[in-house]
This record gives C-alpha cells, structure tokens and sequence, in this order.
C-alpha cells in the first residue's frame, strides 16, 4: 500500500469540547491504524494521538478548529474515523 | 486550573484500601466527604454519577492512571483527590493495565471551561513519567502535596 499524507480540517461539535472521552475514543481508534496521526490546534499539537494525554493538552473546546494530520498507509480511513469522533456528541 | 486549585489537601490518599472500581471511587468520594467538602447525603448520589459515566467508557487512560470524572450540582467550583494504590486496581483501562494513580474530579455542571483546563492540567502532570513514578513510591498526603505543588513549579 502506498505512503499517504491526509490532512484534515474539523470543528469540535460537542458542546462540552474535546473532553476525556472522546480523547480516549480517539486512542483507541488511533492505535489499530498503522500510520501516525497528530492533531493540531492553534499552536498547540498532540503529537501522536495514541495517546489520551497528549489529546487533552490540546485544551479544545466548543468549536475549536482541529487540523487531523495522517501520514502512512491508511491514512484516510485513520483521518475519516478520527473525524467523526471529534465532530461528535459524547456524554461526558 | 491548575491541580493546586482544585485538588482538596485533607482529603488525599496515599495507600486505598479499596481494590474495586466501585470501592475506590467510594473511598475517595468519602475522604471529600470528611475534610468537609461533600454533605453526607451527596456521597451516594456522587458515587453513582460517577460509576455512570465509567459505564459509558473507562477513564483508566493508560499508563497506571485514572480520571473519574462527573459534573455534579453539588459542588459550587471544581473539587477533587488524588489517590495511590501500591497493589493497582482492575480499573478496565485502555491499555488493560492496572491502575495506580486515580485523580477524582467534580466540577459544576455548568463549568465546562474549567473543567477541560483541569483535565489539560492533570493530564500534563501525569504523563511526566518522573511525577508518575515519585506519586507511586509517595506514603504520606505530605508527599503527594509536595509532588503536585513541585510538578507545578516547574510547569
């Protein structure tokens, strides 16, 4: 499979932000790809979305801009799927 | 906001006793409940909001470590523990590795602002591997107090 680089921009929908849910959601999904995927927002990033922590030093609230960067074989599907969580609803 | 700000200083445990979900969210519901920050009727209702929302997915996020988090109209700003297990807990963590450092927070329902800040602000602390592995090794409230105030100084 061919190297990809996707990149991907989102607006957190939960009303709540990016809280631990979704950041442990996105971990979860994160780890079953084999690329790298990063999420970015202003200047803050998290570098490797596998993990939770990083995910929530982001500090993204209500309709913050995410930039979903993916880089590797799956790339696409790995962004598609970290997408709909993020512009997702989750109870916290 | 930062731990300082939120985290109760009387109600820290250094050794739980409790090796269940259910028995150290009890356990450190009930240490806020005697420093006088929880009314002796909220402790139920809290337990239970609390169990709910690890229903809905751990927050065991990995390396050791646990968040149990809820909002609850009980209390008027952010409030919350920390405790060590030196035996860990079956906490059904993300990575399926026993927990052994739980913070406890409970913020008003109406403040999702501060309580994503705390959320940023323990998960920097926790993912230092160093303030980990000092938190584990900590007997005394003193010690855990003095990790959380040092890791802060060096923010």
């Amino acid at each position: 499979m061919p190297q990809q680089r996707v990149v991907r921009s989102i607006i957190v929908a939960d009303p709540q932000g990016l809280h631990l849910r979704q950041a442990a959601e996105c971990a979860r999904v994160a780890a079953q790809f084999q690329c790298q995927i990063s999420l970015k927002y202003g200047d803050r990033q998290a570098e490797d979305c596998r993990s939770p922590f990083d995910i929530l030093q982001l500090g993204a609230g209500y309709g913050a801009e995410i930039i979903i960067e993916a880089v590797g074989p799956d790339a696409e599907q790995a962004v598609r799927e970290i997408a709909d969580i993020l512009t997702s609803s989750y109870p916290a | 906001m930062r731990m300082s700000e939120f985290v109760v200083r009387e109600a820290l445990i250094p050794n739980l006793t409790q090796t269940t979900k259910e028995g150290v969210i009890r356990e450190m519901v009930e240490a806020l409940k005697r420093s006088g920050h929880i009314k002796a009727n909220q402790v139920e209702p809290l337990v239970k909001a609390l169990l709910k929302r690890e229903q809905l997915g751990s927050t065991g996020i990995g390396h050791g470590v646990a968040i149990p988090h809820t909002k609850h109209e009980s209390v008027q700003r952010p409030i919350g523990t920390v405790a060590v297990s030196h035996a860990g807990v079956d906490f059904q963590s993300i990575d399926n590795e026993p927990v052994y450092i739980f913070v406890l927070l409970i913020s008003p329902v109406d403040r999702t602002g501060e309580h994503l800040r705390a959320l940023e602000n323990v998960t920097r602390n926790l993912r230092n591997e160093t303030f980990c592995r000092f938190l584990r090794q900590a007997t005394t409230a003193e010690e855990i107090w003095e990790l959380i105030l040092e890791s802060e100084g060096s923010a």
